[in-house]
């Protein structure tokens, strides 16, 4: 088959090739960078918060009085309550959950100097019950002893002797070790420069979350528990980590029974761990539904687009192909032809969509510090963009190749 | 002679209703993706407060540390230091002026059939009510003579009062909240500004208002922590609340009013100035950076239109693009399918203008049903948006403005996209026409 004479129809008549060659190269733009943009917030949705998901709720109490000492013994006498509770596993008090998008955080360092190694981490509040109570995966180490446990007020510095840390947060933080268990017993260093001070790394726990993602920095990793009991003005918030098989009972009426145990306070509605993750990732799975729709709805369009000229050009061309055939081509060659036609418009279409796809890609880069694109999403994009081009030029390019050649001698 | 063209254009559409279905789907699809983002795009972009948007002015204080800027590049706190906003608030030199933060309290109702409830509100100066304009259903702002007095008075939201007291005329009675007692003096009709300008720091700029307002001198002894963003780069000086008070922690927001260029000036030259006199007592180690920025500069520098809107209204515009250079395809193809009927009209007289005309007319048509298909997919793609995202509820209107947007975007587009067909359509040759046929 000679490609000469096609491209030289094709380019004779430029329109159809503007067309389609447009429609593909900016479906080729948009798809390619979409496609990548959905690829990455699917995986977001993956994200695992490495506590026990299924099974954690928090609840907060407000009391009507606010001092120091009265809700630190609020605080003590729903703890004991919760962890009497039928169907309770643990409970503890404590100041935020992964993925709750609030929270504590600071920058420690890994040496007593302030201008070394130094890493931003959220931080939370946990006593001796915390690998129980959230379902930790601890990895080395050991929790924390309740002799370590003290409550802490919001007017105080923030200070501890022990820490346990994440394993991310320890490899970031010493950058020299290979497994995050090397980094047992070593210093967390924090403190203003004239009043530092240190915290032994008593655990390592892996997979925990901070309540955010940072924008630029890598926060989300990195984790610091301290062996406080948080005393916020009249607040107390509380992690429960029910049985299997309790957790839609104390959902539904731990709330009230905590209310009837002390009514000098306020119990708010108690928040499920699995609702708390749909609210972190309800941007992504918004943002990815309707990517993916537009991409379906795109592609859909680009075939019915094609379907829709080359019929027209079969229409067109019906006496040309007659005569063709009655010149003794065969139904091959005429849909050769017509796919050769297309597949050389896609490709011209798709040559200008790679440029367009990675000018549409810098744009999301420098504006929206969206990542820069893989090849290996353009090279894909492109080939199933170039695949589908052809497959949809089959249908009217078989409906020509039917064209018998006695239309030629016929006129319309 | 148009009624003629849209009767002729209704005809041939009527004719070929697979082709026109088409053409009328593929600008439908077009423009049920580009409202549906523009739609969300357009509540987060909007100016909440047209009227004195210019004059309302958020007030930022570079009190960072020498070594990092808060943000990169030199962006100052986007909060204030307690001691610094009260200081503001205080100074009267602007025609309005407050500061204030979100707290959270244990409302106690006096009825005993209705369960005490927790409830965030805001500590805030009487300016705030002339400021920002929140429409009362009940009663009136507490006066700045209260404010100085530190006088325990209350607003409430709608909401709240419609919890506590039954939505009745609540002026002049008692709610405790925290075990002491306020008397309210006015009572908020519904105030959703959105975005909710006054405070994007804290809160969701789309989410739910503020359930009460107190006087923001009663902190003197309610001594209250921030419910919302905090963020510290020294140790407060002592482990007290009065550290925390006297700390560089930034937690509290400034506003101000200023209605002329004049005005604004002169308050620019006067922070500038605290801030020089601040520094001769060893704060304020930076350079001079003091901003005000108008509510619609604002919202941008903290970024209220989200990212992925953004990035969803140019990809949907993208495929409505797309859609669009579909519709051209078929529009010929429909168009020059009709050539013989075009050499009939051109030999008895129609002039290639009036067969431009008439096919334009029949693009228009296309665009009217697409813009009514597309504005249904529109209502469905918002309906699904609130589904998927309840907390998003708010930004999913459809109202008159956006739909006479949408049709004037679908019968421009529609029309944009038959220019080329209409014309090819006119220089078809009669003479040709008539011979082939």
């Amino acid at each position: 088959m000679e490609i000469r004479p096609i491209l030289s129809t094709v380019l004779r008549n430029p329109v159809g090739l503007i067309l389609i060659g447009l429609q593909v190269a900016l479906t080729l733009a948009i798809v390619v960078n979409a496609l990548y943009i959905i690829d990455e917030r699917l995986a977001n949705l993956r994200i695992e918060a490495g506590v026990d998901e299924e099974h954690i709720l928090t609840l907060n109490s407000a009391g009507f009085a606010s001092d120091f000492e009265t809700t630190l013994a609020t605080i003590h006498r729903d703890l004991d309550y919760l962890r009497k509770r039928p169907g309770v596993v643990s409970a503890m008090a404590t100041n935020t959950l992964p993925l709750t998008q609030s929270g504590w955080s600071t920058e420690v360092e890994a040496q007593e100097a302030l201008d070394g190694r130094s890493i931003d981490t959220a931080i939370y509040f946990a006593d001796e019950t915390l690998v129980e109570t959230l379902g930790l995966d601890l990895i080395a180490g050991r929790a924390f002893r309740e002799a370590e446990v003290e409550p802490y007020s919001m007017d105080q510095e923030l200070r501890s002797t022990a820490v346990i840390v994440s394993a991310a947060a320890a490899l970031a933080l010493y950058p020299e070790i290979d497994r995050p268990e090397q980094a047992l017993g070593r210093l967390v260093w924090n403190g203003a420069e004239n009043d530092r001070f240190s915290a032994e790394i008593v655990g390592i726990v892996d997979g925990v979350k901070a309540p955010w993602k940072g924008l630029s920095s890598d926060i989300f990793d990195h984790v610091v528990y301290v062996p406080k009991v948080p005393v916020i003005a009249n607040f107390g918030i509380y992690a429960v980590r029910s049985e299997p098989g309790a957790f839609a009972d104390l959902l539904q009426n731990i709330q009230p029974e905590l209310a009837e145990l002390d009514t000098q306070r306020v119990v708010m509605e108690p928040n499920a761990f699995p609702e708390i993750r749909e609210r972190f990732l309800r941007g992504d799975r918004a943002m990815a539904g309707m990517l993916i729709t537009v991409v379906v709805l795109l592609l859909l369009v680009n075939i019915l687009g094609i379907v829709g000229l080359v019929s027209f050009w079969v229409t067109q061309r019906t006496r040309q192909i007659g005569t063709r055939r009655a010149l003794g081509a065969t139904r091959g060659n005429i849909l050769a032809y017509f796919l050769v036609e297309n597949a050389l418009i896609s490709a011209m279409g798709v040559a200008v969509g790679i440029v367009a796809a990675l000018a549409l890609n810098n744009w999301l880069v420098s504006a929206f510090g969206v990542d820069r694109l893989p090849w290996a999403f353009l090279v894909g994009g492109a080939a199933g963009l170039l695949v589908l081009g052809i497959a949809a030029a089959c249908v009217p390019a078989l409906r020509a190749a039917a064209i018998p050649p006695a239309i030629a001698t016929r006129s319309v | 002679m148009t009624r003629y063209y849209l009767w002729l254009a209704a005809r041939s559409l009527r004719s070929s209703p697979w082709l026109s279905g088409l053409m009328v789907i593929a600008i439908a699809l077009g423009i049920g993706a580009f409202m549906t983002c523009y739609a969300i795009f357009h509540a987060m972009a909007g100016n909440p407060i047209p009227h004195k948007s210019d004059a309302l002015h958020a007030v930022r204080l570079d009190n960072w540390s020498a070594d990092q800027p808060w943000e990169e590049p030199n962006v100052p706190p986007s909060q204030m230091t307690y001691r610094d906003a009260r200081f503001l608030a205080e100074a009267g030199r602007a025609r309005y002026q407050t500061a204030m933060f979100r707290i959270g309290v244990a409302v106690q109702p006096d009825n005993p059939d209705i369960k005490p409830l927790f409830s965030v509100g805001r500590l805030t100066y009487s300016d705030f009510f002339p400021m920002f304009e929140p429409p009362f259903l009940y009663g009136g702002p507490w006066t700045r003579e209260q404010d100085a007095a530190r006088s325990p008075v209350i607003v409430l939201s709608r909401e709240l009062n419609e919890q506590v007291f039954g939505g009745e005329d609540s002026v002049g009675r008692k709610l405790r909240l925290d075990g002491e007692e306020y008397t309210v003096v006015g009572v908020l009709d519904t105030f959703d500004p959105l975005p909710r300008y006054y405070d994007v720091i804290n809160a969701s700029a789309f989410g739910d208002a503020d359930e009460y307002y107190l006087p923001f001198t009663l902190n003197d002894h309610l001594q209250k922590r921030p419910m919302g963003n905090n963020s510290c780069w020294k140790n407060p000086p002592e482990d007290t609340y009065q550290g925390y008070l006297d700390s560089e922690c930034v937690w509290v927001a400034t506003w101000v009013q200023l209605d002329s260029r004049a005005e604004r000036e002169a308050y620019q030259d006067f922070l500038d100035n605290y801030v020089r006199e601040q520094k001769t007592l060893g704060r304020f180690e930076r350079p001079l950076n003091n901003r005000l920025d108008d509510v619609m500069s604002w919202l941008e520098a903290q970024r209220v239109v989200a990212d992925d809107a953004h990035i969803q209204l140019g990809l949907s515009f993208a495929f409505l693009v797309v859609c669009l250079l579909n519709t051209v395809g078929l529009m010929l193809a429909k168009f020059l399918r009709r050539s013989g009927e075009v050499g009939v009209r051109r030999a008895l007289g129609a002039s290639r203008a009036q067969v431009f005309c008439q096919y334009l007319a029949e693009s228009g048509l296309l665009g009217v049903g697409g813009a009514v298909a597309g504005v249904g997919l529109a209502w469905l793609g918002l309906a699904v948006v609130r589904k998927v995202s309840p907390d998003m509820a708010v930004l999913t209107q459809l109202d008159a403005g956006l739909l006479l947007f949408a049709l004037l975007v679908s019968v421009l587009a529609a029309l944009l996209a038959g220019l080329y067909p209409a014309w090819r359509a006119c220089r078809v040759a009669p003479a040709t026409q008539l011979k082939t046929q």
